[in-house]
């Protein structure tokens, strides 16, 4: 499993996770200080995820919920570090973690059922709907995983 | 069992109205501005991309912090309505929020300190007017140019992780630069934000429908998918499930249904594209 080309390739797919979280974060204006820190959580998560997915095997839901879940967890901690609050880190943070193609592998898929005029093929039904579920349940596993520390950390107390 | 009992303690605090300081009583005068300050904090929070819970914590601390007994709050997905009540004189308002794109996280990080003061009792009145006309006139600290590239590179590097070559690499970044620079042009003119979504995914499909013809890269649905992911309502998401985590199960809902309509323009406009470029 193992292998330096997976290294590699992980590495390299690491660095770009963290890009792209930058990237959310200067579009949603997130201060300059905080900056660094989004790019991190972006970086994190998507390590976390791979990890889990390529060699612990899991589905990439589980996966996904456990990296959101420590996304969070590092967003309330640089939260406390760089003094901004928790979603400041933790939205770009899962930015990188959201089914970009599965999604548009699903529209695609609706797109030429619904304009085939012959009987639409089985298999492409079965996938697609397979990838609209799979779509939902990582997306909702993102948001789930997000509101986790929350509900351990602050239950009764006043947020901000 | 000793953090279970100290929860239990929490809870009991919570129930009851915090009543251990005085408080002087406010006048109808100071009761007003009150209100009014803290719905201008609502509003803001509201415009730029916060979670139910946050506005309505946000809304009854600025009340209780600037001298009121309690403040009960309303959070909506498009208004606030707040009662604020000081030793048997209470002032209601509404306040409407007209939905506007964009997530600013300078504003709501901002907004947190000033609360966060606000509740310590450190603020009076004046200070805080000054503090949310200093953060609702503040200029967003990256320029124009530096947004479209930053996020043009975001959506390359999603191309990459997606799978995709070198070729798809650049052009996904033009791609969704086009992208993002024709939504910021659609919102800048009052479009109503569903149309300029479908408008700016169809841009996109459109180019990249062109662009793909001539064969530059191995995978031309990365190049497509990758680019239209700025568009992509994660924000709206993300709150809806949390408000309906926390019990604001209506604008969770509502909440829900606007980033769905948003997926559905998105897909609209690239299904445009690609019927006319084939």
């Amino acid at each position: 499993m193992s292998t330096p080309i997976a290294w590699a390739v992980l590495i390299e797919n690491g660095i770009w996770a963290g890009v792209a979280a930058l990237g959310f974060a200067i579009l949603f204006n997130v201060p300059l200080r905080a900056l660094f820190a989004c790019a991190a959580c972006g970086t994190a998560g998507y390590l976390v995820r791979s990890t889990l997915v390529d060699l612990g095997g899991a589905s990439v839901e589980a996966a996904t919920l456990l990296s959101a879940i420590s996304v969070a967890f590092l967003g309330v901690a640089s939260g406390k570090r760089w003094r901004a609050p928790a979603p400041v880190f933790i939205i770009p943070g899962v930015i990188p973690l959201v089914p970009g193609a599965l999604a548009f592998r699903t529209m695609i898929g609706v797109l030429t059922l619904v304009t085939s005029h012959a009987v639409p093929d089985q298999g492409l039904v079965a996938e697609t709907a397979l990838n609209l579920v799979k779509t939902i349940l990582i997306v909702g596993a993102i948001a789930g995983g997000i509101g986790v520390p929350r509900l351990l950390l602050r239950r009764h107390r006043p947020m901000t | 069992m000793k953090w279970f009992r100290k929860a239990k303690q929490d809870i009991a605090v919570d129930m009851v109205p915090p009543a251990d300081v005085p408080k002087p009583p406010l006048g109808r005068k100071a009761l007003t501005d009150v209100v009014d300050l803290a719905l201008w904090a609502g509003q803001l929070l509201m415009h730029n991309g916060a979670e139910s819970l946050r506005v309505e914590e946000t809304v009854r601390s600025f009340g209780t912090g600037l001298g009121c007994d309690w403040g009960d709050v309303l959070v909506s997905h498009n208004a606030i309505l707040v009662t604020h009540e000081s030793k048997g004189e209470f002032r209601t308002k509404i306040r409407r929020v007209r939905r506007r794109g964009g997530v600013n996280m300078t504003v709501v990080a901002a907004l947190s300190h000033v609360t966060h003061r606000v509740a310590e009792g450190k603020c009076d009145r004046l200070e805080v007017r000054q503090e949310l006309e200093r953060i609702s006139s503040a200029p967003r600290h990256y320029n124009r140019r530096l947004t479209i590239l930053m996020v043009g590179l975001a959506c390359a590097a999603f191309s990459r992780l997606f799978g995709g070559d070198w070729p798809a690499f650049g052009l996904t970044l033009m791609l969704s630069a086009v992208g993002i620079f024709s939504s910021q042009e659609l919102n800048r003119r009052d479009f109503n934000s569903l149309f300029s979504v479908l408008s700016s995914a169809s841009v996109v499909g459109l180019i990249g429908g062109i662009l793909n013809s001539f064969h530059l890269s191995q995978d031309p649905d990365v190049v497509i998918a990758a680019s239209v992911l700025f568009l992509v309502p994660g924000v709206p998401f993300i709150n809806a499930v949390e408000d309906l985590i926390k019990g604001h199960t209506v604008v969770g809902i509502a909440r829900g249904v606007y980033g769905g309509l948003i997926i559905l323009a998105i897909s609209l406009g690239l299904l445009l594209a690609l019927r006319l470029t084939g």
